[in-house]
């Protein structure tokens, strides 16, 4: 019976895709999207382990929190999960991700800073120790680049978090930001700029 | 500009290292580099900066980021203590924190004594919940920002126990652990409690509030709380167990500091849990008010 069914309503490659799925980690987004599309739960969940690593970076260092990080990951998959027939296609899927993860995390920052009057802000941040001179290897100095990252403007924060983190092109960084290459090239360069003066102490003009 | 080094660098090391001089300042830079000790530092600084975000993060499990991810989807999760709704997504303008700013505080207690002997398991960690409802479809069911906490010290206001009790059931079927008021008797004791009235809070909060774990904590779940607490100024550290604050602030900003304590701390013990460390895997937080809050009877 069975075999009358697949010869009547499926084709040979059809009928060999239904014997051995394919590995569902060898598969294209492409591909996983249209099956997503298809309410394809576990194609959703192999999108969501691709990229689960780069949206969760991006929120982390944009945020600082890991609660706050892992709460915006979820969120931001939810709603690909709700937004993915609505997908153009017209960018990287991991670019799409991405603005949505960065649309999250610049309101809940804003919100965070309307809210939680206790919470840490830039400005309140203790001042770093002078003497950063070294390479930053251990964890201590690690925390010191995390600090004067979040006491940078969002707007440079992120595009330094996506050319490090993401190690994006500006031409990319352009797609997730929506902006002109010119201006992400200018935040980038500004950022580093004001990272520099965060991360060491005045001291003054070089001889 | 008077003063400054003319040769100095240090404004051109980012186009430097994205090769984005002409070949003519490329030289020009490296020379002062070559001689320049203070510039070639301000360079491996920002090499090291840069190789800092380049680490990967550490990433939590994939199972559980999955289940918790699926149990949203399928409509019966609920955040930790985080204010974005779930709604359909608006991919290239989220709703506008405006539009989750402002909501009402609603302050919902259970006193010990109004639970009655049938909770003598869980007399000692009475919870109390404060909800933020900014439109009303959180309480309805949806997910929510708040976690069961504490007990009220001087103002205690029995809550409805039906948002209790279905609290605790929405938080149990999200992280996947009994409820906290379970057990025999638990919740004929929380309906002997009768149909308290809710309070809305108004004005300003000037009073010491103390939050504690109420049950043995993972060291690991101790020293991230007291990351959390020692990471906001006015706090004060008391004990291992034990943070107190004075706060100063409007009453509708209460329980924003209070869900992320909360939700953080029991997202953490539950994600370290192996339900050694209080009911149902949970660490407990009960808030306490040591002062006076204004409060007036709200609906």
């Amino acid at each position: 019976m069975k075999a009358t069914i697949h010869s009547s309503f499926s084709t040979v490659a059809e009928r060999r895709t239904l014997r051995a799925p394919p590995p569902i980690a060898r598969e294209g987004d492409e591909e996983l999207l249209r099956r997503c599309r298809a309410s394809d739960r576990k194609a959703f969940h192999a999108l969501v382990v691709r990229h689960r690593s780069g949206v969760f970076a991006l929120a982390l260092r944009m945020v600082g929190r890991r609660e706050d990080a892992e709460d915006l990951t979820q969120e931001t998959f939810l709603r690909a999960f709700h937004s993915i027939a609505d997908f153009r296609g017209d960018c990287p899927l991991s670019s799409w991700m991405y603005r949505i993860c960065r649309n999250l995390c610049r309101n809940h920052l804003e919100w965070n800073a309307r809210r939680h009057p206790l919470a840490v802000m830039p400005d309140e941040l203790p001042s770093r120790r002078p003497g950063v001179m070294e390479l930053l290897v251990t964890h201590e100095q690690r925390q010191e680049v995390d600090e004067a990252l979040s006491r940078l403007p969002e707007d440079f924060r992120e595009v330094l978090i996506l050319r490090h983190t993401h190690q994006m092109s500006y031409e990319e960084m352009a797609e997730v930001l929506d902006m002109p290459v010119g201006t992400i090239r200018s935040r980038l360069h500004r950022g580093r700029d004001q990272l520099r003066t965060v991360l060491r102490p005045q001291e003054g003009d070089c001889p | 500009m008077s003063g400054r080094n003319p040769m100095h660098v240090v404004d051109r090391l980012s186009p430097y290292l994205e090769g984005e001089l002409d070949r003519a300042e490329h030289l020009q830079v490296e020379e002062h580099l070559d001689r320049c000790a203070r510039c070639h530092r301000e360079l491996r600084l920002l090499e090291s900066a840069g190789r800092f975000l380049e680490a990967p993060v550490e990433l939590s499990s994939e199972r559980e980021f999955l289940r918790r991810l699926d149990a949203r989807i399928d409509g019966t999760g609920a955040m930790n203590g985080f204010p974005i709704s779930p709604s359909r997504a608006e991919v290239r303008d989220p709703d506008p924190p405006d539009e989750r700013a402002a909501p009402t505080l609603r302050m919902k207690l259970v006193t010990p004594a109004r639970v009655a002997g049938g909770l003598a398991a869980a007399a000692a960690l009475t919870m109390a919940a404060i909800l933020v409802d900014p439109s009303g479809e959180r309480e309805a069911g949806g997910p929510s920002a708040s976690e069961p906490a504490g007990v009220p010290e001087r103002s205690g206001i029995a809550s409805p126990p039906s948002a209790i009790d279905s609290r605790a059931a929405q938080l149990a079927r999200h992280e996947g652990i009994a409820p906290v008021a379970d057990g025999p008797g638990a919740a004929s004791a929380i309906e002997s409690a009768g149909a308290p009235p809710a309070f809305e809070f108004s004005g300003r909060v000037e009073a010491p509030v103390r939050w504690y774990v109420a049950s043995p904590a993972p060291d690991a779940v101790r020293r991230r709380l007291l990351e959390l607490a020692r990471s906001r100024s006015g706090f004060h550290v008391t004990d291992q167990d034990e943070w107190s604050v004075t706060l100063s602030l409007p009453a509708s900003m209460l329980p924003s500091v209070h869900e992320q304590i909360v939700a953080m701390a029991n997202t953490r013990a539950v994600r370290g849990g192996s339900g050694s460390h209080g009911p149902g895997g949970r660490v407990l937080l009960q808030i306490r008010f040591d002062g006076d809050l204004q409060a007036s009877p709200g609906t």
